[in-house]
């Protein structure tokens, strides 16, 4: 079996970048939000709340300067 | 596993306004095109076969739609693969248009979503259930088969369970009415 493979990894930090930005408006959502609350729920956790966003905002930004360095 | 009829009634169930579908008609294939975008910048070759993660993705996700259904499915898996194929096109284009272009997709396309569900009144559905992420596109497949008169089996099943779509003067006046 031909097991030939090549990769062409401009773009490749788009694949982590794609769910954590998701993730990001989840909790941007869940937190602005009443209802299920839960740890990441602003008006109960303030500092949890912007720990997360900020975490999975500054990760999407890394891999979106990484994807604009390589390109 | 759940249903289709399951899964599209406990989604619909949080898009009754008819605004909001109609924002999600438009909002929904932007955000799947830009993921299709984003993730055909990086390709692999494996055995002479070009793939990229959005083929991989579609691949995975098409499966499960053919699970729930097959009709429905074939037609997601139709969407899916004409999204790949935009996907790699678009991705292709020379830097850094590609990469702008599918940044500027999934941003408008979730403004899209959160002004549909400011009408609404009512927050999305895939804080409650994250597989309402996965039921989003199937959805609008869906609902555009609804208004081409196919399925109304189906639609009369999801309206039973998840009640009847309302126009925007309608929830104005039950909400000044106190039912909401």
């Amino acid at each position: 079996m031909n097991t030939d493979v090549a990769a062409s990894v401009s773009g490749i930090w788009l694949i982590p970048a794609i769910p954590t930005a998701f993730l990001l408006i989840y909790c941007i959502a869940r937190g602005v939000i009443p209802g299920r609350g839960g740890p990441i729920y602003r008006a109960e956790d303030p500092i949890a709340f912007w720990i997360f966003c900020a975490g999975f905002a500054a990760f999407m930004a890394f891999c979106v300067f990484k994807v604009f360095a390589d390109a | 596993m759940r249903s289709l009829t399951d899964q599209l009634a406990n989604y619909a169930a949080y898009h009754r306004d008819r605004r909001n579908v109609a924002l999600h008609l438009v909002g929904i294939p932007l955000i799947v095109a830009s993921i299709d975008v984003l993730l055909s910048r990086a390709t692999f070759t494996v055995a002479g076969l070009h793939f990229t993660p959005a083929i991989l993705l579609s691949l995975i996700v098409g499966l499960y739609y053919l699970l729930l259904d097959l009709r429905l499915g074939f037609a997601m898996v139709l969407v899916l693969a004409g999204g790949a194929w935009f996907g790699r096109a678009i991705a292709a284009l020379p830097n850094p248009i590609g990469l702008v272009a599918g940044i500027a997709l999934f941003v408008i396309g979730w403004i899209i979503q959160v002004v549909g569900h400011l009408h609404e009144g009512r927050k999305p559905a895939f804080l409650d259930d994250l597989v309402g992420l996965l039921i989003g596109p199937l959805f609008v497949v869906a609902e555009i088969g609804f208004l081409l008169g196919l399925r109304r089996d189906l639609e009369a099943a999801i309206e039973a369970r998840a009640g009847a779509k309302k126009k925007g003067r309608d929830r104005v006046r039950r909400r000044s009415q106190g039912e909401y």
